[in-house]
């Protein structure tokens, strides 16, 4: 059974259709990279999925069941902005929310004196929220979304603001949750975490899921044909010179990424190169980062054989030779 | 979804224990009693009690007879007694004194005396053969009501007096002719039942519409700005991933109504027990309080549907709107249906069962304070009390339905101000 599943969902504000009829599975028990630009449509999707609006069309299913029939404690959610109740004592606060999830009164205390204890904020138990620091508040925050232990918590951005030190806590946390058997969402634009914590992933762009699927698979399936090379003196280039070579090369002053088309050699950038007199420093065929996926997803083509993208988002001329197929 | 009680009674929890706990609310507890009593004690006093000196008036006669009589009259007081009435008329006696201007002065330098400040006024009494009596009163400040009722009285006691004895009758006679009669007033309620009235008939119908009026202002308001802060602090997304907008706004609304209800309980509870540990007081009330039970029952009806009538709409707005200013001109129509009841006041209490009283008394968004004012002046018939409420129930179903819509939509909405139009959108999307 499905953690998560969309079928046909669809989602309009007027005249944006901000969710296009859209089908996806989030497997159990797992770390799940949503992922995708600004805009496309993570937000109302999670939104969606968390009840706060509801699909102009198709289903949610969670757990197998429908979205509207399922009990507030199965999911937690920590959104993109946050928000504390900022005049509460942070105790009070967390075991409110605990209770919103069905926690009884003393279950709900238990669980925040854990808590608290788990991100080290014992001590301010009885503090006002605004009394902490923004790092501090981001740990409480985390603390709302999952410590009443949710079968699948969603968390949408997570990370951002939050020093090295805070994020491996937070990575810890989630590894923790998800041997426990909770299943994460994580919606996030910092593509090492994905790499990192992520064990598959669907990559959301304009409202349709473009690309899904096992990170590790994904990047074998991207990663052989992706070059890197730095220089010194590339400020003449243009992707529309290696048009025939790569489906899209990714040009900057002092360094550049090609994705080569099917049976290019990656020797045959390099030649191109030299011919154009640039000082190469150095080469290497790497195998694609989730960075690069993203950014050749999201700027250039439709690696997954949905009719392509409408290409208004693609940012500073950056879009190479796109659909490729 | 079907409502989830054990949310609402969460939100209820947290609403109240926030509100309570907060100092302001024990100041304001505390504060507005002492400041109300301030409001209507110390006027009462500053009439009674005569601070500086009196107002000194030289009394011009140009008739020959009339000057010394108004000097010397001491009208008969209208009230006896103890009463704030009679003690205000007696202060008011004392107000000015009374001295007859120096016999060669003439008017153009008694006005330039009162211009320059000299004196503070002069009485000038004069007569002919058509009219025995014509008194003006010169004076920088005109605008003394007291003063005016005192030289009222003292002139119309001499002018009386004057023509009695003109007429050449009977001193024992004439003193019978002067006797006053006062207009005394008796309830009569249901099934001939009488009782004296008093001031307080007049006092409690307004006193009670006040409080729904209060209550719903200022707690309809805290609704408004606590929506609006959990909306720009984002908590409210939060909250709304675990509960239905529905029981966010009703747990709101519903918690600080109690804050309210609790906070005027105690003021209920302190005010009644003062006023009844004044024996005297206690005595009085014993006779016949112009409290009724069912004024009481139906302050709390209507303070409850009223409440969660005006508390959506507030609820609403706050949740449309994104600052502080812009919820303020959507205040203002709001508020006139609490306001004009109470512009209408005098009329409702005048003529309590005329047509349009009626009406207003029925229609849901001014029923709540014209229904209380009608009941505490008349006997209102069962059905119209019945069909009152019965109209605002069903007005306030429908505005916490629409409200709850408009709710819904706008507490995540950020940036552009929504139209009326758009409004109405949110309020017919499903």
């Amino acid at each position: 059974m499905e953690a998560l599943s969309y079928r046909g969902v669809e989602k309009n504000f007027g005249e944006v259709k901000a969710v296009r009829p859209l089908d996806l599975d989030i497997p159990q028990g797992a770390i799940f990279g949503l992922l995708g630009p600004n805009g496309a449509g993570k937000s109302t999707l999670i939104r969606m999925t968390m009840g706060i609006y509801l699909p102009d069309q198709g289903g949610i299913s969670v757990l197998g069941q429908p979205r509207n029939q399922i009990s507030s404690s199965i999911l937690g959610y920590l959104p993109e902005e946050r928000g504390l109740y900022t005049k509460m004592k942070v105790g009070e606060l967390l075991r409110f929310f605990a209770c919103l999830r069905g926690l009884s009164t003393a279950e709900a205390s238990r669980r925040a004196s854990k808590g608290l204890k788990r991100v080290g904020l014992e001590k301010w138990e009885n503090n006002k929220v605004d009394e902490l620091s923004k790092g501090m508040q981001q740990k409480i925050q985390l603390l709302v979304a999952i410590q009443h232990i949710p079968k699948i918590a969603i968390l949408d951005e997570p990370f951002s603001g939050l020093d090295p030190v805070n994020t491996e806590l937070f990575m810890d946390m989630l590894d923790e949750a998800v041997r426990e058997g909770m299943t994460v969402v994580l919606s996030t634009h910092q593509m090492e975490q994905v790499e990192k914590l992520c064990h598959s992933i669907a990559l959301v762009n304009e409202g349709r899921v473009v690309l899904q699927g096992d990170v590790g698979d994904i990047r074998k399936r991207y990663g052989a044909r992706a070059v890197k090379v730095e220089f010194s003196d590339g400020a003449a280039l243009s992707p529309a010179d290696f048009e025939s070579l790569a489906e899209q090369a990714l040009i900057h002053p002092n360094e550049a990424r090609f994705f080569l088309r099917p049976s290019v050699h990656a020797g045959k950038i390099l030649k191109r190169l030299l011919d154009m007199g640039v000082k190469v420093s150095k080469f290497e065929e790497a195998q694609a980062s989730m960075h690069d996926i993203f950014v050749k997803v999201v700027t250039g083509g439709d690696p997954g054989g949905q009719p392509p993208a409408p290409t208004g988002s693609a940012r500073e001329g950056r879009k190479g030779d796109g659909h490729a197929n | 979804m079907r409502t989830n009680w054990g949310n609402i009674y969460a939100i209820i929890r947290r609403e109240f224990l926030e509100r309570v706990r907060k100092k302001s609310f024990l100041i304001t507890t505390l504060i507005t009693p002492v400041i109300f009593g301030a409001l209507m004690v110390v006027p009462a006093a500053l009439q009674i009690v005569q601070t500086g000196k009196p107002i000194s008036v030289l009394v011009v006669d140009k008739t020959g007879w009339a000057g010394p009589a108004v000097i010397a009259a001491s009208p008969q007081p209208r009230h006896e007694g103890n009463s704030i009435e009679s003690k205000a008329e007696e202060s008011a006696m004392n107000a000015a004194t009374l001295t007859m201007a120096p016999a060669g002065q003439d008017l153009e330098s008694i006005k330039r005396d009162i211009g320059d400040g000299k004196v503070d006024g002069a009485l000038l009494l004069e007569g002919d053969d058509k009219t025995d009596l014509k008194a003006t009163y010169l004076g920088q400040n005109i605008s003394n009501p007291q003063l005016f009722q005192m030289l009222n009285g003292r002139l119309n006691a001499v002018l009386v007096e004057h023509r009695l004895d003109k007429l050449g009758l009977d001193r024992a006679i004439a003193d019978k002719l002067k006797g006053r009669v006062d207009l005394d007033s008796v309830k009569v309620e249901k099934g001939g039942k009488t009782r004296k009235g008093s001031i307080m008939d007049f006092i409690v119908p307004i006193a009670l519409a006040m409080v729904i009026y209060m209550m719903i202002i200022m707690y309809g308001v805290a609704i408004m700005n606590g929506v609006l802060e959990e909306k720009n602090s984002k908590v409210v997304e939060v909250i709304l991933s675990a509960v239905r907008p529905f029981e966010l706004m009703m747990g709101k609304i519903v918690g600080i109504a109690s804050v309210g209800l609790l906070q005027y309980g105690i003021w209920f509870i302190v005010g009644t027990s003062l006023y009844m540990a004044n024996p005297m007081n206690f005595q009085s009330h014993m006779e016949g309080s112009p409290v009724k039970v069912l004024q009481l029952v139906l302050l709390v009806l209507y303070f409850l549907l009223g409440f969660v009538f005006y508390s959506s709409i507030y609820a609403a707005i706050g949740a449309a709107c994104t600052t502080q200013q812009e919820t303020q001109q959507w205040q203002m129509p709001v508020t006139f249906g609490l306001i004009i009841p109470f512009v209408l006041m005098m009329p409702t209490l005048m003529m309590p069962n005329a047509p349009w009283v009626v009406a207003l008394s029925l229609f849901p968004v001014t029923s709540p304070i014209t229904m209380l004012l009608r009941v505490g002046a008349v006997e209102v018939p069962l059905w119209q009390i019945a069909a009152s409420l019965g109209l605002l129930a069903l007005g306030t179903i429908v505005v916490a339905w629409a409200a709850a819509k408009v709710y819904r939509v706008g507490v995540l909405m950020t940036g552009k101000r929504p139209s009326i139009p758009e409004i109405l959108r949110w309020v017919r999307e499903k």
